[in-house]
């Protein structure tokens, strides 16, 4: 039991902590894009004018890649002071529940956001008539990724020698 | 009893925009010529989403039929950005004969979305007269005058291409930071409709408003293809005729607020009022057509240069 | 309808995360309507929802906020702060409110200024022994006084939705923002003593004053930074959010010199987190909000409250009630968006100056901003910070009250909002 605990452990903090570079790096290039079209307007010689859609972009990308990173460190903010005083078997059932609500949850995401993404693609941004498609492909690639870190969560906390709650922080 | 959810961007008061004129009008007809068989249900002020979202709701069934302008269908027919082309139309009547379903041409734009976005449109209309500069620093009277400008313009290379070419500098902003960008002076000046200006108080932040007349978007109104085929004959009658109304009463309405204390006379309390010269439209015209016209054979490819041909001749023909 | 407001209430009681609850009630209500059409759209709320430029203003500041505390330039500004007004039974917890007043004059969006807040003073707060949770509570309260001085974003929002002057939206907010600010000092004058706020031994002393003024300048620096940047034609509001990090950087980094590429990875890291748990929260709401546009629940709930009576001083009173309720479990965008073309043309029968009612309605909606369940200011505090939502309300209830207050007498008492438009010839 505890290697299989020890295994999901890793392989949860590997992948977490590569959606969290990736998602630094995206921050990073937001905040130059924002920079640069600010500059542009005034410092360089030309005139970029696709930083606001890209800048939006970004934003989004970087944030609902991150809501894994809130789900594997069960991050995410709820209402605990009912939770907190159920007796440690049904706040531990309860826990589970909610596990298997959100994974349904965002499963439906990633199979709507599956066809979002191909209808998206018939359609174009403002910017260069990029199909819409692309920015939309974060549905599925975020709502995946959030159904990962929820089985790996949910099976490092029934494997847990001690019951954890749901949500460690609010 | 069949219900028909129409979304649309604008304030809902019949009397405070051309949609919620049109909304209205239909509503009324259209609920008591079906004996109340039809109800129609309205969603102003873009509640259920922005403009090309609405559009993929009606595309997806989830709404009847929506409202939109000229930007929410370029993103599901990107050829729609032919009107871009500045300077085309030489005045409001003949913008009114081209812009219509009563025109050829008209048709024929409404037949190509059709065939590429199964979406029926149910009317055309201008959206809400054409567009017009303000600026805070000078009266244009010249493209000279444009020189060193900053002009907020939306995300649309069309419009940088002619502001660009017009000597000034294309700003694109979000539309929810304009007004701070117009009073702090990120921004120069803006273009849009006089209803528009007057709406987004503009007229506090502005000091000058150019009578240019440069360009002139649609809006088109569509409806899901199942939904109107799934009405009976008898229905679909009534939509039809009941649509072209409101569409004239849009138009009309559109003109009423120019003309009323919240259109032209409202911005001219504020800001200095002129009216381009003919020497200097046609001076404007030469200096911005070429650089668009390329720009929309480059983007839309030869469908898009195939529609403004057509536009250009539709307008010509008019003209005569 | 009831199954929805069960799931809803049910899930986020029993302590399912707010971001999930959000989204599995509006999918609830989706599939309860039937049909695959509304599933499919789904996806597409959930990404407009964030799809809003003037929502970059929030990771930009809280990236900010994350470059001044490691760099030290909000210690600095806390004793500065401490300094002034430090000896005051409560002192930090009036300084706080006073910088919310002058943050409020740089930033347009609540949600920012409490993430900012949350990053530098709240810390700051607890080392100097202040309880984490008031000190949540007191920078909640604060930081609903940045959407009503100007710039507002929601003043914007509502201005070009109505049609209704924005400079003079923009004018009518100052009397009640400083307002909010004065009786939040008097809460924390109040009860400093029973709370047993901190308080140091020292006596206003003008030379140490002067010596933290020094030590905290960089940091006292960049509101003027931004507001300059904003004033003099450089930036947009939110682009001005970039810069704040540009200038923070700046001084930690060259300056200063106390900032790793280490640190800047955990910064970002930091950032990057709190945003994914926020924008969690918006994206799912706007789910939630559709269907409930889309039920036009809004007008239903409206309809109802106009039924009881037609008195202007009622009909006032239960448009403050009916703002206030919705407030409590719908983003502020969205209710804004769907409760102003309702709410409008009914302040207008009642004969209401327009700026007036859109004050009352943007001051009404920012208070529900900060109260539970679904109050975003609060959301975002207790994920930057990791303090309890329940136990930050247990001291924010009283703040809650007076900020009420002002709303009251702002509803009821015109020249509040109206007397620096009027001055202008921006109001009737
Ligand atoms: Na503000
Ligand atoms: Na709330």
């Amino acid at each position: 039991m505890n290697r299989i605990h020890q295994h999901i452990q890793r392989i949860s903090g590997v992948l977490d902590r590569w959606v969290e570079r990736v998602c630094v790096v995206l921050m990073g290039i937001l905040v130059l894009t924002v920079w640069i079209g600010i500059l542009s307007r005034y410092v360089l010689p030309w005139n970029l004018t696709f930083t606001e859609e890209l800048a939006r972009y970004l934003m989004i990308w970087t944030a609902l890649l991150a809501v894994s990173i809130g789900i594997c460190r069960r991050q995410h903010v709820g209402m605990l002071v009912i939770f907190e005083r159920l007796p440690r078997l049904v706040s531990k059932a309860l826990a589970l529940i909610f596990d298997v609500i959100a994974f349904t949850f965002f499963s439906f995401l990633f199979y709507y956001g599956i066809g979002h993404v191909s209808e998206g693609l018939s359609q174009v941004t403002m910017i260069y008539g990029m199909p819409k498609g692309y920015p939309y492909l974060i549905i599925p690639l975020a709502s995946a990724l959030a159904c990962i870190q929820l089985l790996l969560a949910m099976l490092r906390d029934l494997l847990a020698e001690r019951p954890t709650t749901a949500i460690e922080h609010t | 009893e069949t219900t028909m959810r129409i979304a649309h961007l604008n304030p809902p008061e019949p009397t405070e925009s051309h949609s919620g004129a049109m909304t209205a009008v239909f509503k009324q007809l259209v609920e008591t010529a079906s004996s109340g068989e039809i109800q129609v249900e309205i969603y102003p002020s873009g509640q259920l989403g922005e403009d090309s979202d609405a559009i993929n709701q009606v595309r997806q069934g989830v709404v009847e039929s929506s409202i939109s302008s000229a930007g929410g269908i370029a993103e599901h027919y990107p050829p729609i950005g032919v009107f871009d082309m500045p300077f085309a139309f030489p005045n409001i009547g003949i913008a009114t004969e081209v812009i219509s379903l009563d025109s050829e041409f008209g048709q024929t734009l409404a037949d190509d979305i059709h065939a590429e976005t199964g979406l029926k449109v149910m009317g055309l209309l201008d959206s809400g007269g054409f567009f017009q500069f303000t600026n805070s620093q000078r009266p244009l009277t010249s493209p000279e005058d444009m020189e060193g400008l900053q002009i907020r313009t939306m995300t649309l290379p069309t419009h940088e291409a002619m502001i660009n070419a017009l000597g000034a500098e294309a700003t694109p902003l979000a539309w929810s930071e304009v007004y701070t960008a117009l009073e702090t002076g990120v921004a120069d000046g803006q273009m849009n409709p006089i209803q528009q200006t007057a709406f987004a108080n503009f007229d506090e932040v502005q000091d000058y408003l150019t009578i240019s007349n440069h360009v002139i978007t649609p809006y088109v109104w569509v409806v899901n293809e199942d939904f109107y085929n799934g009405l009976s004959d008898e229905h679909q009658e009534i939509v039809d005729w009941a649509s072209d109304i409101a569409v004239d009463a849009g138009r009309s309405m559109s003109r009423i607020i120019e003309a009323s204390d919240e259109g032209l006379p409202q911005l001219a309390e504020n800001m200095e009022v002129n009216t381009l010269s003919d020497e200097a439209r046609q001076a404007f015209q030469d200096a911005a057509q070429p650089a668009v016209r390329e720009v929309i054979e480059d983007r839309y490819g030869e469908k898009g240069t195939e529609l403004l041909n057509a536009m250009m001749e539709a307008i010509e023909e008019a003209n005569e | 309808m009831v199954l929805v407001a069960v799931t809803f209430f049910v899930l986020l009681l029993l302590g399912m995360p707010v971001g999930l609850v959000l989204g599995v009630a509006g999918l609830t209500g989706l599939i309860d309507m039937g049909g695959e059409q509304f599933l499919t759209m789904a996806p597409g709320r959930f990404f407009s929802g964030l799809n809003l430029f003037a929502f970059l203003a929030m990771p930009f500041f809280i990236l900010a906020g994350e470059i001044m505390n490691r760099s030290g330039m909000t210690l600095s500004l806390v004793n500065f702060a401490q300094a002034l007004v430090g000896w005051l039974r409560g002192g930090m917890a009036h300084s706080n409110m006073l910088a919310s007043v002058l943050f409020a004059g740089l930033t347009g969006s609540a949600t920012a200024d409490a993430a900012a807040f949350g990053n530098t003073f709240v810390p700051a707060m607890k080392k100097a022994g202040y309880r984490g949770d008031y000190a949540c509570a007191v920078t909640a309260a604060g930081s609903i006084i940045g959407p009503i001085i100007p710039p507002s974003t929601l003043a914007i929002i509502y201005g070009s939705l109505m049609g209704v002057s924005i400079a003079g939206l923009f004018a009518a907010g100052i009397i009640p923002g400083l307002l909010l600010c004065l009786v939040c000092m008097c809460l924390i004058a109040a009860t400093a003593r029973r709370l047993k706020l901190p308080k140091d031994d020292s006596r206003p002393n003008l030379a140490h004053i002067l010596k933290e003024f020094r030590g905290s300048l960089l940091a006292l620096i960049l509101p003027v930074f931004i507001l300059g940047s904003i004033l003099l034609g450089f930036t947009t509001p939110t682009e001005a959010a970039a810069l704040a990090v540009f200038y923070a950087l700046f001084v930690g980094g060259v300056i200063y010199r106390n900032i790793s590429w280490k640190d800047l990875y955990e910064m970002l890291a930091r950032t990057v987190l709190i945003c994914g748990i926020i924008f969690l929260i918006i994206a799912s709401a706007s789910i939630l909000g559709w269907w409930m546009t889309f039920n036009q629940i809004p007008q239903l709930i409206a309809d109802g409250f106009l039924s009881i009576s037609e008195t202007p001083a009622i009909v006032l009173g239960m448009i403050i009630a009916l703002l206030l309720f919705i407030g409590l479990f719908m983003d502020i965008n969205a209710a804004l968006i769907i409760l102003a073309p309702v709410l409008t043309p009914l302040t207008i029968s009642i004969g209401m100056d327009p700026v007036h009612a859109g004050m009352i309605i943007i001051l009404a909606l920012t208070i529900s901003l900060m109260t539970p369940p679904v109050g975003a200011c609060l959301f975002v505090l207790a994920s930057v910070t990791g303090e309890r939502i329940e136990s930050i309300t247990r001291y924010l209830w009283p703040f809650i009250l007076v900020e009420l207050g002002v709303l009251f007498l702002t509803a009821y008492w015109e020249p509040v909002s109206l007397f620096i438009p009027r001055l202008f010839g921006l109001a009737g």
